[in-house]
């Protein structure tokens, strides 16, 4: 008796009378009915995984749910904000856009740029900046210079990075920005360079 | 010294943002704000710039005076400049 070069299953040879037709037919079935056992069953939304290195060791399982990195955005700019608002304004470019692949999906946000303050003696310069998703502010932080027995200030800068893990729940496109005001001193500005990235986390 | 920091001097209690030192981004906070002139700005920034050249000079003075009373009191110069850091 002959048998396939893959499987090993039995069939008669090609030169074979037909003799017990229906047992050579039934064995050659009940043979791949066995290699095939484990292929059998699952459940929706199940995938087939291997068990072993043992050939056709398989097993229906779920899709790992270990986070991972999706897509990435990245955007770097140049453009200097500058301000004398009270109130959160634009800082013009820093801003990027993503669009999740899955509603589950949690998004990093991070801001890197440099934040300048101005101001004079005893005014103890503050300058703030906030992240939106959208209009939503999501992560705020700030940078405040104590004079001490300068009689001016003049600009200071520091380089800052704002962080923020968030889950927009939405499939859409969604926008992230930076934001800045001033609290004392005379002015807040962004300055030099900045860099926008988004992660996609899948989970 | 920038357009910026002119218009602030020129409009200490009015809120404005600018892009990139552009008077022409120039977006204000405060109602009835006019945007200063050219040359208004212009003759800003020369007067600021001397006020900031002129506060340097005088803390360089102040320090070099400074100096000088203490050597006066009997203080070398390295004892007095670690005083004055």
């Amino acid at each position: 008796m002959a048998s396939t070069t893959n499987f090993g299953w039995t069939t008669p040879d090609n030169t074979g009378y037909v003799k017990d037709g229906a047992l050579a037919i039934r064995t050659l079935g009940s043979a791949i009915d066995t290699s095939m056992a484990e292929l059998k069953g699952g459940t929706t939304g199940q995938v087939l995984k291997k068990s072993s290195g043992t050939d056709m060791d398989f097993e229906w399982g779920t899709v790992s749910s270990t986070p991972r990195i999706g897509q990435v955005v990245g955007v770097y700019t140049t453009t200097n904000t500058f301000t004398t608002s009270t109130s959160y304004v634009d800082a013009t470019d820093i801003t990027a856009t993503i669009t999740p692949t899955l509603s589950t999906s949690k998004v990093l946000v991070t801001i890197s740029f440099n934040l300048s303050v101005d101001g004079n003696f005893n005014s103890y310069p503050v300058g703030y900046a906030q992240i939106l998703r959208v209009s939503t502010a999501i992560r705020e932080g700030y940078m405040a210079i104590y004079t001490g027995i300068s009689t001016t200030v003049g600009l200071t800068t520091d380089q800052f990075t704002l962080t923020y893990l968030d889950s927009p729940a939405t499939t859409s496109a969604t926008t992230y920005k930076l934001q800045i005001k001033k609290a004392n001193g005379t002015s807040a500005q962004t300055n030099s360079s900045a860099t926008v990235i988004l992660q996609e986390v899948l989970v | 010294m920038t357009i910026a920091k002119a218009i602030a001097s020129l409009r200490p209690d009015a809120e404005f943002t600018i892009v990139d030192n552009d008077i022409k981004t120039i977006v204000w906070h405060t109602e009835g704000v006019t945007t200063p002139t050219k040359k208004q700005i212009d003759d800003e920034i020369k007067r600021l710039e001397a006020e900031e050249a002129a506060a340097i000079q005088a803390r360089i003075d102040a320090k070099a005076s400074a100096i000088a009373k203490l050597e006066a009191l009997g203080l070398n110069l390295a004892e007095a400049q670690a005083i004055l850091g």
